[in-house]
C-alpha cells in the first residue's frame, strides 16, 4: 500500500522535473503529456487507496525519513492516508489531471509551454504534500510550496506587469498569513512537545482554554491567507492574472480550500474551543456576502467567478466553524468539481475572444461554442445549488447546519447570498451565451475550443452533476476521524417549506438574472448609465475601495518609511555618528597642531608653562595637605 | 689633622665600572687612530664601535651572570648600583646602538659618517646612558646625562643640514632648561634630606613621613619636568618631531628608543617609591600625563603628512603608554615596560631604518619633505618586498598580533588591569584603536593607491647597502618571530625586575 | 596525522601562499585551485573522521606559546566548529575557482590564501589569544582585497572595516586579559584557555561587565544594529570575491564566538542581556530589511538582507536552548551558503553590465533565463521557504526564542514578510518585466566558469534544506553540551529556570581539558 503512497506523491514531481528538463528548449507536446500521464498514475493510486479506505477503513501511516531533529524536537518527513486527507487527494489529483490535460490544448500557442506544466505539476506536488503530511511542520512544507507555484503561475506572464504584481502581492500576503501559521506551530510544540497530529492533538485535551484560543487563532490566521478571508481577500481577484488553468486548479479547487483543510484537520482542536469556531462562522458568513457582492457588478468573467469562489469559501468556513466538518469537507470537493469546470469553461471563451474579458463584449456564444455553454450553464447551476445537482447536496446542507445550530443571522445570509450566487452566476451565462451578438462590433472571430479540452472537461462536467449521490458513502467514510453529527430540521413542515423556499428563491433570481440580461438593450456599459454612476455600483466596482486603503494606507507609507530608514536614519544618524567620532579626533589633531609652531621661544613657553602648572598644582596640593585639618573643618561648616 | 682616607680596592667593587669604560676606551682609541693616520673610511670606525660595543655587551651578560647569582651589586662607594633594571637598560642600550651603528654603512655618502668624531661622539654617549642607569646617585644620572645629552646634539648637527641645526639648537636649548629643572629639583630633595642617593632619599622622606609634602611636590615638579622633557611627555614634548625631522632618519629612530629608556629607568627608580608611598599627587599628575601624552600624540600624528614626523608622535605616544608602567608601578607592569621597550626597538628602528634607506640624497620636485606619505604611494607596484616590510612594521606598530609589539601592548594592558586601572587600560586599548588609522594610511598608500610620478622604485632603496638591508631583516624576522622569544623574555625580565625589588 | 590535521588545515594555505610567490602569474589560478580543493578535500576528510556522538573537542593539539602568561597554541573542534571550518574551505574554493578578470590575480590569489588561514585559525582556536590573533590577522587580507580591488570609495569602505572592526576588538581583548586575569586569582596561574575558563564560575556583576566588553568586538564583526554601518560600504566597494567571504565566513565569527564565548562563559549575563539583544537583533531583522527594501542597488539589497538575517542568528542565539542555538548555527551556515550565491550572482551581472542598479535591468528572466532561475532559487533560499537551507535554521531559531518571548519572536517573525518584500521587489525590478534596455537585449546566460560556483551551492541548498541531519546532528550534539554547561554554571535563579537542563551529564570541560594536557 505505501506504494501507492509515494506514487500517489512523487509522480507529480517526476512530470515536474520532467518538464523542467525541456524548460529552457521551445515548446514540445512530450513536456505537457507526461506530467498529465504522471498525474494519471497519481490519480490513479489515490483512487486505489480510496477503495482501500472506504472498503477496509484502514488508514496507512508511514514514515519516510527525519527532517529535523534537534533538542526535544522531531520532525520526520511523516505522511498518512486516512478518510480525510485521501478525499482530498482525490480531488487534487482528479482536478488537476484535468487541468493538465485541458491545458496541453490551452498553453498551445504559449512559448512557456514547457515551464509552465512543470510549474503546474510541482504544485500538485507541494499540494499532496499539504494535504498528507502527518504533522503541522510538513502541512508547513506545502503551505509553502503552493504558494511559492502560485507565484510563480500567477506571474507566469512575468512581462506583465499587472500579472508579476499580482504574483509579489499573493505571495506577500500569504506570508503575513503564514507568519500567524508558524506562531501558532510554536505554541504547539512548546505546549504540546510534538507537532505531530495525533499527538499534539491528544495532547491538547489537557492544555487551558487560553492556549488552545491562541492556538486555534494562530493557525486560523494562516488559513485566511490562503483561503483569501477577509480582510487577506484582495490577491485572489487580482491572481486572475494567471493563465486561466492555473485559476481553475490553484484560485478555485486545490489552494484556497487549503485554509477550510486546515480547519477540518484540526477539528478535534476547534472542537475544543466552539466560541472560535463561532467566529470563524460568523467571518466565513461575512465573507461570502461580501463576496457575492462584488462579484455582481464585475465586468471580468473570471474576477466574477474567483469572487464566487470566495463567498463559496465563505460557506464552507460556516460549516467548519459550526463543527460541521464532514460538511466543510463536501462541500470544499463539490464546489471543486464546478467551480474548475466554470472556470475552464471561461478559458474557452476567453481563447474564442481572444482573451477578452468583459462579457458585455459577447453575447449570442452560444450559437459558436455549444459544448462549453452547456458545461458553464450546468456548472452554474450546480453552484447556485438546483437539485439535483452537487451543489443542492453540499450548500443546502450547510444552510441547514446554520439552522439547526440555531445560528438563524448566518442562516438568512447564507440563503440571501445563494440568490446573490444565482443572480452573478446566471448573468455572466446570459451575458456571455445569450442575447444579441455584441461581439460583432468588436470584431471577434469566436471558436469552439479542441475537442480534447472539452472531452477533458467532461470528466468535472459529470461529477458536477452527479457528486451530491455519494453523500452518504461520503459521510460513512470521513465521520470515521471527523464527528459524525447529522444536520436534519426534524420537524418536516419546515424542512420542506425551508428545502422548497430556497430552491424558488435561488430559481426565482436565476430568472431574473436571466431577464436583465438576455434582453435586447444589454449594451456595452459605457459609464454613462445612472446605475454606473450610482454611489453603491462605485463602491462594488471598486471592491469596497479596499485595495486603495492598502495602497494608500500600507503600501505607499512602509515604501516611505524605508526610504527615511535608509536615507535619514541609517545614513544621517547611525552612520553619520560613527564618523563623527572619528572626525572628532582628526579636528582635534588639525586644530591643537599649532601648538607644533617649530618656533623655538613658543616650544621653551610650553615646557616653562607645563611646569608652572605643575608647580601650581603642587603647590595647591601641598598647603591642601597642611591644612587638611582646616579645609575639613570649612568644608563641614559649607555643609559638604 | 685630616686622616687620610684608606679604602680597600675590593671594596670599590671597580667591576661595577667596566661596561661604562669600553665604550669610552673605544671611543678614546677611534680618536688616537685617526690621529695616527686620518682619514680612513668609514667601514673602519663603523666595525671598531660594532667589536667595542660588541664587548660591551659580552661584559654586560658577565655581569648579569653575576646579578643572578649573587643579587644586586654596589660599587666605587655605592655610588653604582647594578641591579636587575641597569643590566636589562644596558642590554636595550648596547644592543640598540649595535643595531644602529651599521647604518652608518650607507650607498650615498653623508658627510657625518666620514668624520671619526661622529663614532667617538657615539660612544660616549653609550657611555653615558650606561652611567644614567647604572646609578641611584642623582648627581651621577645627571653628569650621565649630559654627557650623553651633549655627544647626542653634536652627532644631530652633524647631519649637514639646516634643518639639522636647528634641530640641535633647538634640542640644546631646551635641553638645558630640562638640566636646569633636574638640578634644581634634585637640590630641593637634598635640601630637604641631606642626600642625593634617591634609596636614602626614600628612606629619609618615609622616615619623616613627608612631613613636608609641599617642598617633596615642587622637587618632584621640577624632576619631572625634566623627565617630562627626555620622555617628552606632552607639554614637554614640542621638541621630539622637529628634532626628529632635522636629524637623519637612523638616529631618529635611535633617538625614539635609546635616551627613553635610561630616562624611564630614572624615572622608575625615582618614582616607583613615591607612587608606593602614597603620593597621590603624582599618581594623578602621572595618569593625567600618562592619558594625555599618548591620546594627543596619537592625534596630531593622525594630521601629520610627512611620514618622519608621523613616526615621531607615534614614538611620543608609546612613550606615553610605556608611561603607564611607570604610574601601575607593579613588577608585572615594569616588567612589562622592558618587553614592550626591547620590541619597539625592534620595530621602530626596522621603521626607521625603511625611511633610512629610501632617504634621496635631495629632495625631487614634486615632493615638499624627505618622507612624505605620496612618496609612498603605490610602493609595492615597483618594490613589494621593502612595501611588505614596511607594511609589517606599520602593523606591529599599531599592536596587530602576532607581530612583536602587541605582545608588549598586551602585556602593558594585562599590567593596567592587574593594577587596577581599567580605565586606563581601555584608554590604552582605545588609543591602539585610533594610532592604528595613521599606521594603516601609510599601507593604504603604498598599496592602494596610484604611483604619483611614475619611479622604477629605486627611490625606496636609493641609499640600500647591504649592512643596512641586514640591519632591516634582523628587525623584520624580531617582529614577525617574536612570539617564539616572548616567553623567555619574559621569564628573564620578570627575574631581573623582582629581584631589585621593582 | 590526525593528530595535526587542524594544524594542517590551519597552515597549509599559508604555506602554499608563500610558495605562490614564486608560481608564474599566468598559472596561478590553476595553483591557488588546486590549493584550495586540497584544503577543501582535507576539511572533508576532517568531517569524515569527527565523530558526531561526541560532545567535547576533538583532535586537540596544543603548544607552548608564552607559558609564563598562560597563552598557549590550542586548537580542536566541535560540532559548532567543523561546519564554519567545512564551509570556509569550501568557499575559498569556489571563490578562486570561479574568479572572473581581475587585475594581478595573482596577488588576489595569495592574498585569499592568507585569509583562508586566518579564518580556519578562528574557528578552530582553543585559546582566547591564539583566537585573538587570527581573528585581527585576518582584517589585513580582507582590507587589501577591498582596498585594492574595490570600487571608487574602496579606500575610504577598507579603512572603515578594519579601524572599526579593530576598535570593538581591542576593546574584546581587555575583556579577554580581565577572563584571565580572574582565572589567575581564582586558580592562581594563568590561562587563556577557553576550555579552562569554562570551569570558572564569576558572580554575575564581572559576568555582566566582561559580557559588555566582549559584546563589543562582536557585534561590530556580527554586525549588530547600530554598529552595522561599516558593512554596506564593505560589500558595496568589495569586489565580488570579497563580499561573498566576507558575508559567507567573516561575519559568522561574531555570532560563532556568541556561543562560544559570551554563552557559556556567562551564562547569568547572557540571561541578564536577552532581552535588550533580542531587541536589537528585532530591529536588525525589521529595519534593515526596510532599508534594503529602499535601496537601489542589487548588491547593497543584498547586503543589508545579510544584517537582517543575522539578527535571526542573533536571535537563536540567545533563545539559550538548544532548539535556538543549533537553529542559529545551522542558519550561520545556510546563510553562508546563500548569501554567498546570491553575490556570486550579483558579481554575474555585474561582470557583464558593470553596473549593480536595479533600475538598469528589468526582464532579465527572458534574456538569461538560467540564471534567473538561480537567482530564482537562492531568493527563495533567502525569504526561508521550506524544504530550502535557509528555511531549517530560521524556523529552528524562531522556535527557540519562541521559549523566551511569545511577542518578541511574533515581531522578529516579520523577518518571513518583510524579507519577501525585498526580495520579491527587487526580482520584479531586475527579472521581469519586458527588457527596456538595449545593452541587455543579448547578455549572455552563466557561463561554466560561474556555473562551477553556482551548481554546488544551489545543490547544497536544496540538500541541506530537505536532510539537513548531517549538518544538524553534531551541532546538536555539542550544542547540548553547552546548554548544559550554561545551565550548570548559570548561579542565578532567572538563569537557571531560563536554560533548560540536559538530562545527561556535562563533560565538556573537564575531559577535553584532560585531552588538552
Amino acid at each position: 500500500m505505501e506504494l501507492f503512497l509515494y506514487t500517489a506523491l512523487f509522480s507529480p514531481l517526476v512530470g515536474s522535473l520532467f518538464a523542467a528538463l525541456f524548460g529552457a528548449s521551445p515548446k514540445t507536446k512530450i513536456a505537457g503529456v507526461v506530467p498529465s500521464i504522471m498525474l494519471g498514475v497519481s490519480l490513479l493510486s489515490s483512487t486505489i487507496l480510496l477503495v482501500l479506505v472506504l472498503t477496509t477503513g484502514h488508514t496507512i501511516h508511514v514514515e519516510m525519513m527525519t527532517w529535523m531533529a534537534t533538542g526535544n524536537l522531531y520532525i520526520p518527513f511523516g505522511f498518512v492516508v486516512d478518510q480525510v486527507s485521501v478525499t482530498m487527494m482525490m480531488v487534487v489529483t482528479l482536478v488537476s489531471t484535468v487541468v493538465h490535460v485541458y491545458a496541453i490544448g490551452y498553453m498551445d500557442h504559449d512559448k512557456g509551454f514547457n515551464r509552465f506544466f512543470s510549474y503546474l505539476s510541482a504544485f500538485v506536488f507541494s499540494m499532496m504534500i499539504l494535504v498528507m503530511s502527518d504533522n503541522f511542520a510538513g502541512l508547513f512544507i506545502g503551505w509553502e510550496g503552493v504558494g511559492l507555484c502560485s507565484w510563480l503561475l500567477i506571474g507566469f506572464w512575468y512581462h506583465k506587469e499587472s500579472a508579476s504584481w499580482a504574483a509579489n502581492e499573493a505571495f506577500i500576503m500569504n506570508r503575513i498569513a503564514d507568519l500567524g501559521m508558524l506562531i501558532g506551530i510554536f505554541l504547539i510544540y512548546w505546549n504540546t512537545g510534538t507537532l505531530q497530529y495525533d499527538g499534539a492533538f491528544a495532547a491538547m485535551a489537557n492544555l487551558d482554554a487560553s492556549t488552545l484560543t491562541w492556538i486555534g487563532i494562530f493557525l486560523f490566521v494562516g488559513a485566511m491567507g490562503k483561503s483569501a478571508q477577509f480582510p487577506l481577500h484582495t490577491w485572489l481577484a487580482d491572481a486572475m492574472e494567471g493563465p486561466t488553468p492555473v485559476s481553475a486548479l490553484i484560485h478555485a479547487a486545490t489552494m484556497v480550500t487549503a485554509g477550510v483543510y486546515l480547519v477540518v484537520r484540526a477539528n478535534e482542536l476547534y472542537a475544543l474551543i466552539p466560541h472560535i469556531g463561532l467566529f470563524i462562522a460568523s467571518l466565513g458568513a461575512f465573507v461570502a456576502i461580501f463576496a457575492a457582492s462584488m462579484a455582481l457588478v464585475n465586468r471580468d468573467i473570471k474576477r466574477v467567478i474567483a469572487y464566487s469562489t470566495l463567498s463559496q469559501l465563505g460557506y464552507m468556513f460556516v460549516a467548519a466553524g459550526l463543527g460541521a466538518y464532514w460538511v466543510a469537507l463536501f462541500h470544499l470537493m463539490a464546489h471543486a468539481f464546478f467551480k474548475a469546470l466554470l472556470f475552464l469553461g471561461a478559458g474557452n471563451v476567453m481563447h474564442a475572444m481572444d482573451s477578452e474579458l468583459d462579457p458585455f463584449k459577447m453575447g449570442g456564444l452560444g450559437k459558436k461554442m455549444k459544448g462549453t455553454m452547456i458545461m458553464m450553464t450546468l456548472a452554474s447551476v450546480a453552484l447556485a445549488g438546483i437539485y439535483p445537482f452537487a451543489g443542492f447536496f453540499s450548500k443546502d446542507l450547510i444552510l441547514e447546519v446554520g439552522f439547526v445550530e440555531h445560528h438563524y443571522i448566518i442562516y438568512t445570509v447564507l440563503l440571501f447570498t445563494a440568490g446573490l450566487t444565482a443572480f452573478y452566476s446566471f448573468r455572466i451565462v446570459a451575458l456571455i451565451f445569450h442575447g444579441e451578438e455584441r461581439y460583432k462590433l468588436f470584431g471577434f472571430h469566436p471558436h469552439e475550443a479542441y475537442k480534447f479540452m472539452l472531452v477533458a472537461m467532461s470528466p468535472l462536467l459529470v461529477l458536477a452533476i452527479i457528486a451530491g449521490s455519494f453523500k452518504m458513502t461520503y459521510f460513512d467514510m470521513v465521520t470515521y476521524v471527523l464527528p459524525a453529527t447529522e444536520y436534519h430540521v426534524h420537524n418536516h413542515l419546515v424542512y420542506w417549506i425551508m428545502t422548497i423556499g430556497t430552491q424558488l428563491f435561488v430559481i426565482l433570481s436565476i430568472f431574473y438574472a436571466y431577464k436583465k440580461y438576455t434582453s435586447r438593450d444589454v449594451k456595452v456599459p459605457d459609464g454613462t448609465s445612472a446605475m454606473e454612476n450610482s454611489f453603491k455600483y462605485k463602491l462594488l466596482i471598486n471592491q469596497y475601495y479596499i485595495p486603495y486603503f492598502y495602497e494608500e494606507y500600507l503600501v505607499k507609507p512602509y515604501r516611505e518609511l524605508s526610504e527615511i530608514f535608509w536615507t535619514k536614519i541609517d545614513q544621517k544618524i547611525v552612520d553619520a555618528t560613527v564618523d563623527g567620532i572619528a572626525n572628532v579626533f582628526y579636528q582635534t589633531g588639525e586644530k591643537t597642531r599649532v601648538m607644533q609652531s617649530g618656533n623655538l621661544s613658543t616650544m621653551l613657553k610650553w615646557m616653562v608653562a607645563g611646569t608652572v602648572a605643575l608647580l601650581s598644582l603642587a603647590v595647591v596640593f601641598g598647603l591642601a595637605a597642611r591644612h587638611s585639618g582646616e579645609i575639613k573643618i570649612f568644608l563641614s561648616g559649607l555643609g559638604v | 689633622m685630616l686622616s687620610a682616607v684608606n679604602v680597600s680596592i675590593e671594596s670599590l667593587n671597580l667591576m661595577t665600572l667596566v661596561p661604562m669604560l669600553i665604550p669610552i676606551v673605544g671611543a678614546l682609541l677611534i680618536i688616537v687612530i685617526e690621529l695616527i693616520k686620518s682619514s680612513q673610511d668609514k667601514s673602519l670606525y663603523v666595525m671598531l664601535s660594532l667589536l667595542i660595543l660588541g664587548i660591551d655587551f659580552a661584559f654586560l651578560l658577565e655581569s648579569a651572570g653575576i646579578f643572578e647569582k649573587n643579587g644586586t651589586v654596589m660599587g666605587v662607594f655605592d655610588v653604582m648600583l647594578i641591579d636587575g633594571l641597569a643590566i636589562l637598560s644596558q642590554f636595550i642600550i648596547v644592543g640598540a646602538s649595535m643595531l644602529f651603528i651599521p647604518l652608518a654603512l650607507t650607498h650615498k655618502r653623508f658627510h657625518e659618517f666620514s668624520y671619526p668624531e661622529f663614532f667617538a661622539l657615539f660612544l660616549f654617549m653609550i657611555s653615558g646612558f650606561q652611567f644614567m642607569v647604572a646609578t641611584d646617585n642623582l648627581i651621577l644620572v645627571f653628569v650621565g646625562l649630559e654627557t650623553a645629552s651633549l655627544a647626542l646634539y653634536t652627532l644631530i648637527a652633524m647631519h649637514n643640514r639646516d634643518k639639522s641645526f636647528e634641530a640641535a639648537v633647538k634640542y640644546f636649548t631646551m635641553g638645558a632648561l630640562a638640566a636646569g629643572f633636574f638640578s634644581f629639583g634634585s637640590m630641593i630633595f637634598y635640601a630637604l634630606t641631606g642626600s642625593v642617593e634617591i634609596n636614602q632619599i626614600a628612606e629619609v622622606l618615609s622616615a619623616n613621613g613627608y612631613a613636608d609634602i609641599g617642598f617633596v611636590l615642587i622637587g618632584v615638579t621640577f624632576l619631572l619636568a625634566s623627565f617630562g622633557f627626555k620622555l617628552s611627555m606632552v607639554p614637554f614634548h614640542t621638541w621630539t618631531p622637529d628634532v626628529y625631522e632635522g636629524s637623519s632618519a637612523a638616529l631618529a629612530g635611535y633617538m625614539s628608543i635609546v635616551p627613553k629608556i635610561a630616562a624611564f629607568i630614572v624615572a622608575m627608580r625615582f618614582f616607583e617609591f613615591l607612587i608606593h608611598s602614597g603620593v597621590v599627587w603624582l599618581e594623578v599628575i602621572l595618569y593625567i600625563g600618562v592619558v594625555v601624552t599618548m591620546t594627543m600624540a596619537n592625534v596630531w600624528a593622525l594630521v601629520q603628512t610627512d611620514v618622519k614626523r608621523m613616526l615621531a608622535y607615534s614614538s611620543i605616544s608609546h612613550a606615553g603608554f610605556v608611561m603607564a608602567a611607570i604610574l601601575i608601578g607593579t613588577t608585572q607592569s615594569n616588567s612589562a615596560l622592558f618587553l614592550y621597550w626591547i620590541l619597539f626597538s625592534f620595530t621602530n628602528l626596522g621603521s626607521f631604518s625603511m625611511l633610512w634607506i629610501s632617504r634621496q640624497k635631495n629632495l625631487p620636485a614634486h615632493q615638499q619633505s624627505d618622507h612624505s606619505y605620496d612618496k609612498f604611494a603605490g610602493m609595492v607596484k615597483t618594490s613589494p618586498v621593502a612595501a611588505s616590510i614596511m607594511a609589517l612594521f606599520m602593523l606591529s606598530l599599531a599592536g596587530l598580533p602576532p607581530f612583536a609589539l602587541f605582545w608588549g601592548k598586551m602585556y602593558m594592558i594585562s599590567s593596567a588591569i592587574t593594577g587596577g586601572y581599567t580605565v586606563l587600560a581601555l584608554i590604552m586599548a582605545l588609543n591602539s584603536a585610533i594610532a592604528g588609522y595613521y599606521y594603516l594610511k601609510l599601507i593604504v598608500y603604498m598599496f592602494m593607491k596610484e604611483p604619483v610620478v611614475e619611479n622604477n622604485g629605486h627611490v625606496y632603496v636609493a641609499n640600500a647597502t647591504l649592512p643596512l638591508k641586514t640591519i632591516i631583516g634582523i628587525a623584520a624576522i624580531g617582529t614577525i618571530f617574536a612570539f617564539v622569544a616572548v616567553n623567555g623574555l619574559l621569564e628573564l625580565i620578570t627575574a631581573f625586575v623582582y629581584n631589585s625589588g621593582y | 596525522m590526525l593528530d595535526h590535521i587542524l594544524s594542517i588545515l590551519i597552515f597549509f594555505p599559508a604555506l602554499a601562499a608563500m610558495l605562490g610567490f614564486v608560481v608564474h602569474k599566468d598559472s596561478m589560478r590553476a595553483y591557488g585551485t588546486a590549493v584550495a580543493t586540497i584544503e577543501f578535500a582535507l576539511s572533508l576528510w576532517l568531517w569524515f573522521v569527527f565523530d558526531a556522538n561526541v560532545s567535547g573537542m576533538q583532535f586537540m593539539e596544543q603548544i607552548a606559546l608564552v607559558p609564563t602568561f598562560g597563552i598557549n597554541y590550542i586548537v580542536g573542534v566541535d560540532g559548532i566548529s567543523l561546519f564554519i571550518i567545512i564551509l570556509a574551505a569550501f568557499f575559498t574554493m569556489i571563490g578562486i575557482a570561479s574568479l572572473g578578470e581581475t587585475k594581478d590575480v595573482k596577488n588576489m590569489i595569495i592574498t585569499l590564501l592568507f585569509l583562508q588561514m586566518t579564518m580556519v585559525g578562528v574557528f578552530a582556536a582553543l585559546d582566547a589569544m591564539v583566537f585573538y590573533l587570527f581573528w585581527e590577522l585576518s582584517l589585513v587580507p580582507m582590507l587589501y582585497i577591498i582596498g585594492a580591488w574595490g570600487g571608487p570609495l574602496r579606500i575610504y569602505a577598507s579603512v572603515k572595516f578594519f579601524l572599526y572592526t579593530f576598535a570593538g576588538s581591542l576593546v574584546m581583548l581587555v575583556g579577554m586579559l580581565f577572563m584571565a586575569y580572574f582565572y589567575y586569582q581564582a586558580t592562581g596561574e594563568w590561562s587563556f584557555a577557553i576550555l579552562d575558563w569554562y570551569r570558572l564560575i564569576l558572580p554575575e556583576s564581572f559576568q555582566i561587565w566582561l559580557f559588555v566588553a566582549f559584546f563589543f568586538g562582536f557585534a561590530i564583526k556580527v554586525p549588530m544594529f547600530p554598529f552595522h554601518t561599516w558593512l554596506p560600504y564593505a560589500h558595496g566597494q568589495a569586489p565580488t570575491i570579497g563580499s561573498v567571504i566576507l558575508a559567507a565566513i567573516l561575519l559568522k565569527m561574531g555570532t560563532y564566538a556568541f556561543i562560544r564565548f559570551s554563552l557559556p562563559l556567562f551564562p547569568d549575563a547572557s540571561v541578564y542581556f536577552m532581552y535588550p539583544i533580542a531587541i536589537l537583533a528585532i530591529i536588525m531583522i525589521i529595519y534593515t530589511a526596510m532599508v534594503a527594501y529602499a535601496q537601489k542597488d542589487i548588491k547593497q539589497v543584498v547586503a543589508y538582507s545579510s544584517v537582517s538575517h543575522m539578527g535571526v542568528i542573533i536571535l537563536g542565539t540567545f533563545a539559550l536552548n538548544v532548539e535556538g542555538i543549533s537553529g542559529s548555527i545551522f542558519l550561520m551556515i545556510a546563510h553562508g551558503v546563500v548569501s554567498g550565491a546570491l553575490f556570486l550572482l550579483v558579481g554575474v551581472i555585474y561582470d557583464r553590465r558593470h553596473t549593480k542598479y536595479m533600475s538598469e535591468f528589468g526582464g532579465l528572466a527572458s534574456v538569461m533565463p538560467r540564471y534567473a532561475t538561480i537567482f530564482g532559487l537562492m531568493l527563495m533560499a533567502s525569504v526561508g521557504l521550506p524544504l530550502t537551507i535557509n528555511f531549517v535554521g530560521e524556523f529552528l531559531s524562531l522556535l527557540g526564542f519562541y521559549k523566551q518571548s511569545h511577542i518578541l519572536t511574533l515581531l522578529a517573525g516579520t523577518a518571513i514578510i518583510v524579507g519577501a518584500i525585498y526580495m520579491l521587489a527587487a526580482y520584479k525590478k531586475m527579472f521581469f518585466g519586458v527588457v527596456t534596455k538595449e545593452e541587455n537585449k543579448n547578455l549572455p546566460d552563466v557561463n561554466k566558469r560561474e556555473l562551477i560556483a553556482l551548481i554546488p551551492l544551489a545543490i547544497i541548498t536544496v540538500w541541506l534544506g530537505i536532510y539537513p541531519k548531517p549538518v544538524l546532528g553534531p551541532i546538536n550534539t555539542s550544542v547540548e553540551s553547552v546548554v548544559g554547561l550554561m545551565h550548570e554554571k548559570a548561579i542565578t535563579k532567572e538563569a537557571k529556570s531560563r536554560i533548560p537542563s540536559i538530562g545527561k551529564d556535562i563533560k565538556i570541560s573537564r575531559n577535553s581539558v584532560e585531552e588538552a594536557h
